[in-house]
């Protein structure tokens, strides 16, 4: 496949050609292992979504949700990819405001994946409806002063400013497939590189206009990224229930999606790095650094679930009580140990040691800390849910086969999305890359 | 025979227990009767003769016994009210009397309107009322029975706040999407691109942020708690004890469309709710073809609202449609029949 893109005059081995040349190899190789891995989400997905039209037809009668925990693994879902989306902003936003070079290999998968998450995020929305057509209820007869619309209204402008995000910084090197790939790909595929460059050809007032829209969103997306997930913390704290009294979840949200975002990235990172040979690029640095912010990440989460507690555990009403026993001792004990040694103290602990702070060593860890966040965010919701508001007797929640097909569904169309786009899209910063390079090369003699 | 004998016996005994129950509790309730009579005592109430709904009312009852002030007595004020079919007396307040067998009592208005309230006092004494006095007071419609009394009412805090977060954050998005139009026309046309892609790319960006301004600005404020306006106000409360009269379809039957099927009828004026779908009856009694034939006294019945059932008077249901009503039945009856 290699061979394809080596081009009789640019077969010279400079830093640039070297990357133009590693940029382009996603495009326009696809191996056996690849279309395997597409069929199996595809076949996941397939699964998924006959699930959900099982529920569809029968209503939401099918999942384990009933009258006193109503919401479930869907809802659970729905934080925790709204959560993930939170990468891309933070690798991206305040990475490139503040001019953190080693970013620059890293930052469109990240907004990638902010992109995809987000899309996956709303699908779980839909999916948790029941009736999905009743969307359109929100436009004509929506309550502006309820914290579901000022979620949705939340959600749609992170999700419009990232998608615009994603592309304004890759219309240069879309430009950039544009020219260098037509004739080795699909009609339909350099079709989408020409319209998607928007007849970029370099110019000045063309650089001005990049440089002008990536200034405005850079800034803007931080604070809408915020608004999101403390918006996403208000859908549960405003509600009348017992264990999302707390003032301090938009700061728990916050914290949360910035810590599962970062492990997404490094395991995205890793797969991608291994399987588009960047190892160039995205070295061990990249890699170190990210697993310092997630090393600090996960200690903040600590402290979040700390002061959560402790402010609860000092009153210690009655139903707070309750919960803390479900949570702390009998019914969500095995998950919330789980998710507190596993998913908070071992990556730490792996990053604090130079032995295993190695590639591996944070993939582990951030795989620790993606099923530890997902579950996180199930007993955030189930455990409570399951606080009784007046006494009668507690209820219980599992998620149907149903509900977990769904969620498989879910996951694998998000991996789809991912796999696509970097099947389709330049993964690396390619121009990013090289006006860094520029700057470095001119300020080392 | 001995079994018999038994049986005799068995009964004899049960005659005798069953009698010196019966005497004792004669005797019992002479002597009970006779504790009334000894305690004489008196109450004298004070109260207005009208108060108004949501009015605090002042009442003050004096106990005496034989002339002489009873002190430190138990006095209790109720009103007859009527729950779920049943009808007693529900205690507003209670009080105990001072050396001058004077007690004051007070509690808020929240009976319906009724032009003879029904109230009591009474004395509490040991082993159940030992005296009471009834009264009547007129109650005049007031305010509202419960009023929202929840609810930050904050001029400044209304939805523009969110209007403007809106604008200026949706702004800054546009002026970015923009962008790739500038982009696009900065071209010189060597590049085969569309261009009319950033066109639609704008216009759906723009379509999108509208779609958030329009929900804000169409939807009234409708969160109590939130700025309350006169527009959404709390719904009112009923009054206790009042009977809402039946609205009906509502509005005046002149103004209703008079195509309107029988079966519509049926379930829009609400007699499905009682007689079922088929009107196999329920709540309601089932209508079949033996009432259906009558009918004159069906009308009637409609009219007029037997029992429990709601009075269908011709502000709510003209003759026509009571006849397509019956006319419907009919159908379904018969087809329904084996």
């Amino acid at each position: 496949m290699e061979a394809l893109i080596e081009e009789p005059g640019t077969a010279d081995t400079t830093w640039e050609s070297r990357l133009e040349a590693k940029a382009l190899i996603p495009g326009t190789s696809t191996g056996v292992a690849f279309k395997l891995w597409v069929g199996g989400l595809l076949l996941v997905l397939l699964v998924g979504i006959v699930a959900y039209v099982n529920q569809y037809n029968n209503g939401l009668y099918v999942t384990g949700m009933r009258d006193r925990i109503s919401w479930g693994i869907y809802i659970a879902a729905f934080v925790f990819f709204a959560g993930i989306s939170m990468a891309g902003t933070l690798m991206s936003a305040i990475l490139r405001i503040t001019r953190a070079t080693w970013r620059t290999p890293i930052t469109r998968v990240a907004e990638a994946i902010t992109v995809m998450g987000l899309i996956t995020a709303g699908v779980f929305v839909i999916v948790d409806m029941g009736q999905p057509l009743r969307l359109y209820q929100m436009y004509l007869n929506g309550n502006w002063q309820s914290p579901l619309m000022w979620d949705m209204m939340a959600i749609t402008v992170y999700l419009t400013s990232s998608v615009v995000y994603l592309l304004v910084p890759m219309i240069p090197d879309l430009a950039f497939f544009r020219d260098r790939l037509p004739g080795r790909v699909p009609h339909v595929q350099s079709w989408m590189y020409g319209t998607l460059s928007f007849g970029w050809i370099e110019n000045p007032p063309q650089r001005r206009a990049l440089a002008k829209a990536v200034a405005i969103l850079t800034v803007l997306i931080i604070p809408v990224a915020v608004s999101v997930h403390t918006v996403l913390s208000f859908v549960f704290s405003t509600t009348v229930r017992v264990s999302w009294n707390s003032t301090s979840f938009g700061f728990f949200f916050v914290a949360g999606a910035i810590f599962s975002g970062v492990a997404v990235l490094i395991i995205v990172f890793a797969i991608v790095r291994r399987r588009y040979h960047l190892e160039e690029y995205i070295t061990e640095r990249q890699f170190t650094y990210l697993g310092y912010l997630l090393a600090a990440m996960s200690m903040i989460m600590i402290y979040t679930n700390a002061t959560e507690f402790i402010t609860k555990g000092f009153k210690a009403s009655d139903d707070d009580l309750f919960a803390f026993r479900e949570l702390f001792a009998t019914k969500f004990a095995p998950l919330f140990w789980f998710y507190f040694f596993g998913g908070l103290v071992l990556p730490v602990l792996i990053v604090a040691f130079k032995r295993t702070r190695t590639i591996t060593g944070l993939v582990v860890a951030s795989s620790f800390a993606v099923v530890a966040m997902f579950i996180e965010r199930y007993f955030i919701v189930v455990a409570g849910m399951s606080v009784p508001l007046m006494p009668y007797e507690p209820s219980s929640y599992m998620p149907t086969a149903t509900e977990w097909a769904i969620v498989a569904g879910g996951f694998a169309l998000f991996m789809l999305f991912l796999t696509l786009f970097t099947r389709l899209f330049p993964i690396v910063a390619i121009w990013e890359m090289k006006e860094e390079h520029e700057t470095r090369v001119e300020v080392a003699p | 025979m001995n079994r018999q004998q038994k049986s005799i016996q068995q009964r004899t005994a049960h005659g005798l227990v069953g009698s010196l129950i019966l005497l004792l509790t004669l005797i019992a309730a002479l002597l009970g009767l006779a504790g009334r009579v000894d305690a004489a005592a008196e109450i004298e109430v004070d109260a207005p003769s009208e108060s108004t709904v949501g009015e605090v009312v002042q009442i003050s009852a004096t106990v005496t016994d034989g002339g002489t002030p009873v002190a430190d007595a138990v006095v209790t004020v109720s009103r007859q009210a009527e729950i779920g079919g049943k009808s007693g007396f529900v205690e507003l307040d209670s009080g105990t009397t001072d050396e001058a067998g004077v007690v004051q009592l007070e509690f808020v208005q929240y009976a319906a309107p009724s032009d003879a309230e029904a109230l009591q006092v009474e004395l509490q004494g040991p082993k159940g009322v030992d005296a009471a006095t009834k009264f009547e007071m007129k109650v005049i419609d007031g305010p509202q029975q419960v009023t929202a009394s929840s609810g930050a009412d904050v001029g400044i805090i209304n939805k523009y706040w969110l209007i403007a977060v809106l604008c200026l954050v949706w702004f800054f998005v546009i002026a970015a999407t923009v962008q790739l139009l500038v982009i696009s026309r900065a071209s010189d046309g060597s590049t085969h691109s569309n261009r009319l892609i950033p066109y639609f790319m704008v216009g759906f960006v723009l379509f999108t942020g509208l779609g958030m301004f329009y929900v804000v600005l169409t939807q009234p404020t409708m969160h109590a708690n939130l700025a309350p306006n006169e527009a959404f106000d709390r719904v009112p409360t009923a009054y206790v004890g009042e009977i809402y009269p039946y609205q009906g379809l509502g509005g005046d039957p002149a103004d209703r469309p008079d195509d309107l099927t029988g079966e519509v009828l049926y379930v829009q004026a609400g007699c499905v709710s009682c007689h079922g779908i088929n009107a196999n009856g329920s709540m309601g009694g089932e209508l079949d073809n033996d009432v259906l034939d009558d009918t004159e006294e069906f009308t009637e019945a409609v009219r007029e609202g037997p029992d429990d059932m709601p009075a269908f008077a011709d502000n709510l249901l003209t003759q026509a449609e009571i006849d397509r009503i019956i006319e419907f039945l009919h159908e379904t009856r018969t087809s329904d029949a084996p």
